[in-house]
């Protein structure tokens, strides 16, 4: 049994932890907010748009790049109020609407136009593929987590959101070693490849591994 | 919510359908080469040395009927240089990050050389 000094203890390091967490992941999804909003703009100057000039010749792609960005902007800000345990039990009507509006822009917006959108996505014919299941995960993830809390099923719908919530950060942590690779004088193509790959599997990874540690004194209970 | 879910599935077949179509059009037509296509660096411009000739009128017209003066300039070509580089957050985007260049518009000029 622990005293109250070792409770406290072990309660501040899991803050500290939490925190070590929670502000990388904030700051750079808010990062990725500001640096988005420029797009609506409209105009054509930017590296990402100069690089598939002929992409956003056809209307299609265009419109579902601009859904697209909205989409995974609005995703990004919304999963931050869902994680948190304050608006969960003090403020449970903001996670109902955030949630709903996140599955809303995720299943009608955001997948499908990032679906299309993975058939001329840079790289190889591996990088195009990885894309369209990183579509396919997302939708399939949110649309579980949906059905999951239809059913009242509280630990799964937790797990399916974090994986759902995963697939949306790897925008935020795409961009995180795309950076990091450029400082490291990675030449473009191969940081382009690297980067999606590490942040869609390191997301994948971390998500299950959260998942595993959320759901541990869980599992024990089948062992008693 | 249900709603939500089906409309979803149709957009998702949709944009499937719509993308393998659109993707095999633009292979057809050759789009697809011409995407993303890799800009290259100026390459650095070897130092060029012009020689112009100039006319320099003498006043004592008997003695020499004119005065040739060849002049010749060496011009540094521009030297490109990487820059070093640094992360700033305007490049935390899927773009290309642009490599920061450094143009040494140096001319290292006149020598003058006179010629009779």
């Amino acid at each position: 049994m622990l005293n109250s000094r070792q409770l406290t203890l072990q309660q501040s390091i899991r803050y500290l932890f939490a925190a070590l967490f929670w502000i990388p992941v904030v700051f750079f999804s808010l990062l990725l907010v500001k640096n988005t909003l420029p797009y609506f703009s409209f105009s054509e100057q930017f590296s990402f748009i100069e690089e598939r000039a002929l992409l956003f010749l056809k209307p299609v792609y265009k419109y579902s790049f601009y859904i697209h960005i909205f989409a995974g902007m609005f995703c990004i800000v919304a999963a931050l109020t869902q994680f948190s345990s304050y608006i969960l039990k003090k403020r449970k009507a903001i996670h109902i609407w955030m949630g709903k509006t996140y599955v809303f822009v995720v299943l009608v917006l955001g997948a499908p136009t990032g679906l299309y959108m993975s058939f001329f996505a840079k790289g190889s014919f591996w990088e195009r593929t990885l894309f369209m299941f990183m579509a396919l995960y997302w939708f399939y993830s949110t649309m579980k987590g949906l059905q999951t809390i239809k059913v009242k099923n509280v630990l799964a719908h937790k797990n399916w959101m974090i994986r759902s919530y995963s697939m949306a950060m790897t925008a935020v942590t795409f961009r995180v070693y795309h950076l990091l690779f450029y400082y490291f004088d990675v030449d473009h193509l191969h940081n382009y490849e690297i980067s999606l790959w590490i942040s869609v599997l390191g997301n994948m990874l971390v998500a299950e591994y959260l998942i595993y540690r959320k759901s541990k004194s869980y599992l024990k209970t089948f062992l008693a | 919510m249900k709603a939500i879910i089906y409309a979803g599935i149709g957009l998702f077949s949709v944009a499937t359908v719509y993308g393998v179509a659109d993707y095999y059009s633009s292979k057809k037509n050759g789009e697809l080469k011409k995407l993303y296509v890799e800009e290259k660096l100026p390459i650095p411009v070897p130092a060029v040395e012009e020689k112009t000739v100039e006319i320099i009128p003498v006043k004592n017209v008997e003695t020499t009927p004119a005065e040739t003066k060849v002049v010749t300039k060496a011009k540094a070509g521009k030297k490109v240089k990487k820059a070093k580089k640094t992360i700033r957050f305007e490049n935390f985007s899927r773009g290309r990050i642009k490599e920061p260049i450094v143009i040494d518009d140096k001319m290292v000029e006149k020598k003058i050389k006179q010629q009779d």
